[in-house]
């Protein structure tokens, strides 16, 4: 057992025998000894509020494990996954939030063990690239393709004399339009012409 | 004796489509009417044909007849008759017998409507079908066999069993008592009402893209390239477009009760798979109404067609062959190679005939763009973003990661961030260009007209975004989707009307029967724009659900309540049954309160099947939302529940609902012919 160590000495503290207050020396210690158990207590639980008051909650771990990937069934959510792989990885993100870590390191952590398949944006940044750039890339060129197909059906018009046939009254007719809002005589008999040039 | 009538049924129906391909061909070749009349009628036998081997399937699963391997593997003595019956396309031999029999359904119908219009086409068209169907037959014959049966080979000094369709000598049947104690049951996650109809909607809308399909080829291969074959497959296209539609709804709806996660689309390579079809489907329907009005787009349409049956056969191959799973998987897959061999063969046949065509340079357009503010120009700008959405998604879904794995040896999944990322201005500007499209004339519009007719839904959809932003909807997001969406409503909208109010005011009718006469007078239009309204139902579903979702999770004791929004849920009660076929359930009593008042009481529960545990929701459904809870874990006085709030997600379905229903109207045959109605409305008018 560890003896109680003898009392600091203190600036009061003024020859033996007794001090200042008068309380004995018996006393003081055990006033000394209280106060330190009781700055102890109060550190301690205070941390305990403050962890508490960081304690991860199930939406903290969904929150994460929604990003994430079943490592055993492809392409199945690992917030969505009972499977025994996803139960234990749900409850590392959980010990890795308590540790103070946050979502992007948690994801990288997995990513760094397991590859690039437990995520659904790849980290890797070829990986990423090409899950990014490609779509844009596929869109550019849809638009690009749109765009020389007028440029080509453009160039062609200027070519080609007289004006398009019919584009007097396809689509309602020029006279009809500097009225701006079609007349309902007109606006139905565009109707029937549409119909008209179907059949 | 289902199996053996089965397999006698099977093999006919294979040898006469090969039947029907050389004798159409040849036929359509050598101008031989004889020929083609005989290949004609052997593609119409594959149909009885068929009906008798899958009817004979259908009765060994409701019979029981668990020596057929197909049925030990999806049925078990104590599924109920209604499963039984879908267990007929519960895994992959079933399927396939059944993509086969609606292939010939198809078949035999085009024949019955379109022979006489397109005898010129029809030859070819057939033997193109018929190839298709033989391909599948083939895989249902030689490699996935649902006539299969247990036997048991006496080869010592063990005995062996094995699956096969025909009886190995000296093999004896396994005991009947042990087939039944051993088999297997259908998925648990087959097991919903949804499955029921999803699949074959799915299958209705694969097989009916094949039509048109068929359709182009023959003109490719005859030289007909009028738009005689657009005319003949554009309601072939719409009832494929229709079932592809209802199929991918359905298959939202069953994510939605089934896979336990508050969603309905998870941008998973399996509904991708299904998806991509339809957007290039949608983008050749928008296009052909090009072609019939202004002779314009040959080449485009004929690539887009081809592209839907190509983006049908891939989808087939990815799902059916474990290439998603696993790009390595399709070396396991016995139909992985063949389907991806077929899928390349029609593909490259297909384009091998366009080019040549088009170098022939019969495939130029009979006029050429007047106007970039013209109905066809916004069509090719509607084009320009379902093919981007097709390619950025296909990229997602196959390409990356078999790139990925094949090039750099790198396993990835690409999740719904990424899909987000580029897919959500893509949809923001298909809406946009939705709206646009129909207050363009074709030909020409005026930007001074264009602009005229801009004035009234533009009007309405600021409106409407102040009133959201006046009742509480403050994010910009959210203010931008609803916007979009409502602007196509409110256009197709405002078009019924405007028709509407101008047969009225002209010919003196009332309200009601200038609508009807609208409709009845412009099919496709007017149910076009239903299914303008329809896309704008199911958008608005879709930005509330996705933007407004409310997630949380809670562990609790009986008794205890949850709090989420004005909405708490009680845990009243956790009871253990055993429900009539087997399965284990873990069922929690709840109490769903709304600002204090009693609202629904519900049963989420976890039924514990052999295979797995499925959670199934409970939902309290209203027009404003659903209260959506799952039961994740827990025991007689604790458990764990997830709440999910989906603001307007009904909408997704109603808009389904409304998009289908448009799309009959378009596709409705006339019931009055047009010349008569004409007459009789030019008398009215006087």
């Amino acid at each position: 057992m560890n003896q109680p160590h003898p009392p600091a000495p203190s600036p009061r503290r003024q020859g033996g025998g007794g001090n200042a207050n008068g309380l004995s020396p018996r006393f003081e210690f055990l006033g000394f000894t209280g106060g330190i158990i009781a700055l102890l207590v109060s550190i301690v639980a205070g941390a305990m509020a403050k962890a508490q008051d960081a304690s991860v909650t199930d939406n903290d771990v969904i929150r994460v494990a929604e990003r994430m990937y079943c490592p055993v069934c492809e392409n199945i959510p690992l917030d969505d996954c009972e499977t025994i792989a996803c139960v234990e990885w749900k409850a590392e993100i959980r010990a890795q939030l308590e540790a103070g870590a946050s979502d992007h390191e948690i994801i990288n952590s997995f990513v760094a063990r397991f590859g690039d398949n437990v995520v659904g944006v790849p980290q890797d940044p070829v990986l990423r690239a090409l899950a990014i750039i490609m779509p844009l890339l596929a869109t550019a060129l849809a638009i690009g393709c749109g765009v020389s197909a007028f440029r080509r059906f453009g160039s062609q018009r200027k070519l080609s004399l007289p004006p398009p046939r019919g584009s007097h009254n396809e689509g309602g007719g020029v006279s009809e339009e500097r009225a701006g809002e079609m007349s309902d005589a007109a606006y139905r008999r565009r109707l029937e012409e549409d119909l008209r040039r179907r059949r | 004796m289902s199996a053996e009538i089965g397999l006698a049924a099977l093999t006919l129906a294979f040898a006469l489509a090969l039947y029907a391909i050389f004798a159409s061909a040849i036929g359509a070749r050598r101008a031989s009417s004889q020929l083609v009349l005989s290949g004609r009628n052997a593609a119409l036998l594959t149909f009885p044909a068929l009906l008798l081997a899958t009817g004979a399937l259908v009765v060994a699963l409701m019979s029981e007849q668990y020596q057929l391997s197909y049925v030990y593997s999806v049925t078990d003595p104590q599924t109920p008759a209604l499963y039984r019956f879908t267990a007929l396309w519960g895994a992959q031999r079933g399927s396939l017998l059944l993509w086969s029999l609606l292939m010939s359904v198809f078949t035999c119908a085009a024949i019955g409507l379109n022979w006489r219009s397109e005898r010129h086409l029809m030859p070819y068209a057939v033997a193109c079908m018929m190839a298709t169907l033989a391909f599948f037959l083939g895989l249902s014959l030689f490699i996935e066999n649902p006539f299969e049966r247990w036997w048991i080979l006496p080869a010592p000094p063990a005995e062996q069993v094995v699956s096969t369709a025909l009886i190995p000598p000296g093999a004896i049947a396994p005991l009947e008592a042990n087939l039944r104690a051993g088999a297997e049951g259908l998925n648990p996650l087959l097991r919903h009402f949804g499955m029921v109809i999803h699949p074959p909607m799915l299958y209705l809308g694969f097989v009916g893209f094949t039509i048109p399909f068929a359709f182009a080829l023959a003109a490719l291969a005859a030289g007909d390239l009028s738009t005689g074959w657009i005319q003949a497959t554009r309601r072939w296209s719409l009832i494929a477009w229709i079932c592809l539609s209802g199929g991918l709804i359905l298959g939202g709806r069953w994510a939605y009760d089934v896979l336990g996660w508050g969603g309905y689309w998870g941008w998973d390579p399996v509904e991708n798979a299904a998806f991509l079809p339809w957007l290039v489907g949608t983008a050749f329907i928008h296009s052909v109404m090009i072609q019939e009005k202004r002779g314009m787009l040959k080449l485009w349409n004929m690539i887009l067609v081809i592209a839907t049956f190509s983006a049908v056969m891939f989808g087939t191959f990815a799902t059916r062959s474990g290439v998603i799973e696993s790009v390595h998987s399709f070396a396991r897959s016995e139909v992985g190679f063949p389907m991806l061999a077929f899928w390349a063969v029609m593909t490259l046949v297909a384009l091998a005939a366009l080019l040549w065509r088009w170098r022939r340079g019969e495939l130029r357009d009979e006029r050429q763009f007047a106007n970039l503010l013209s109905r066809e120009s916004l069509f090719v700008l509607n084009n320009v973003v379902f093919i981007a959405l097709f390619l950025a998604i296909f990229w997602g879904s196959f390409g990356l990661p078999i790139t990925s794995e094949l090039l750099l040896g790198k396993e990835v999944t690409i999740g719904p961030e990424t899909f987000e990322f580029y897919v959500v201005p893509l949809f923001i500007a298909m809406y946009i260009l939705m709206g646009l499209a129909p207050l363009s004339a074709w030909s020409a519009t005026s930007v001074r007209r264009f602009g005229a007719g801009l004035k009234a839904p533009l009007a309405l959809t600021i409106f409407s975004i102040v009133a959201l932003a006046l009742s509480g909807t403050s994010l910009a997001v959210a203010a931008l989707g609803y916007g979009v969406v409502l602007f196509a409503g409110f256009v197709a909208l405002l078009e019924i009307f405007r028709g509407a109010r101008a047969r009225r005011r002209t010919l003196d009718e009332g309200w009601l029967r200038a609508v009807t006469a609208l409709f009845r007078r412009n099919q496709r239009r007017y149910g076009g724009y239903i299914v303008h309204l329809g896309v704008t139902v199911i958008g608005i579903g879709v930005v509330a659900s996705t933007v407004f979702q409310t997630e949380t999770q809670h562990t609790i004791l009986r008794g205890e309540a949850i709090s989420v929004q004005d909405y708490s849920l009680r845990f009243d009660d956790f009871i253990r049954a055993q429900a009539v076929d087997g399965r284990l359930m873990r069922i929690a009593a709840v109490t769903v309160f709304r600002a204090g008042g009693e609202i629904a009481r519900l049963r989420p529960r976890i039924d514990d099947y052999p295979q797995m545990p499925m959670k199934i929701a409970g939902a309290h459904s209203t027009l404003e939302n659903d209260f959506y809870v799952l039961l994740m874990g827990g025991g007689e006085e604790r458990a764990t529940f997830r709440i999910y709030i989906n603001p307007l997600v009904n909408l997704v379905w109603w808009g389904g609902l409304l998009l289908v229903f448009g799309t009959v109207i378009a596709a409705y045959p006339k019931v009055v012919p047009d010349r008569v109605q004409h007459k009789r409305e030019a008398r009215i008018a006087g």
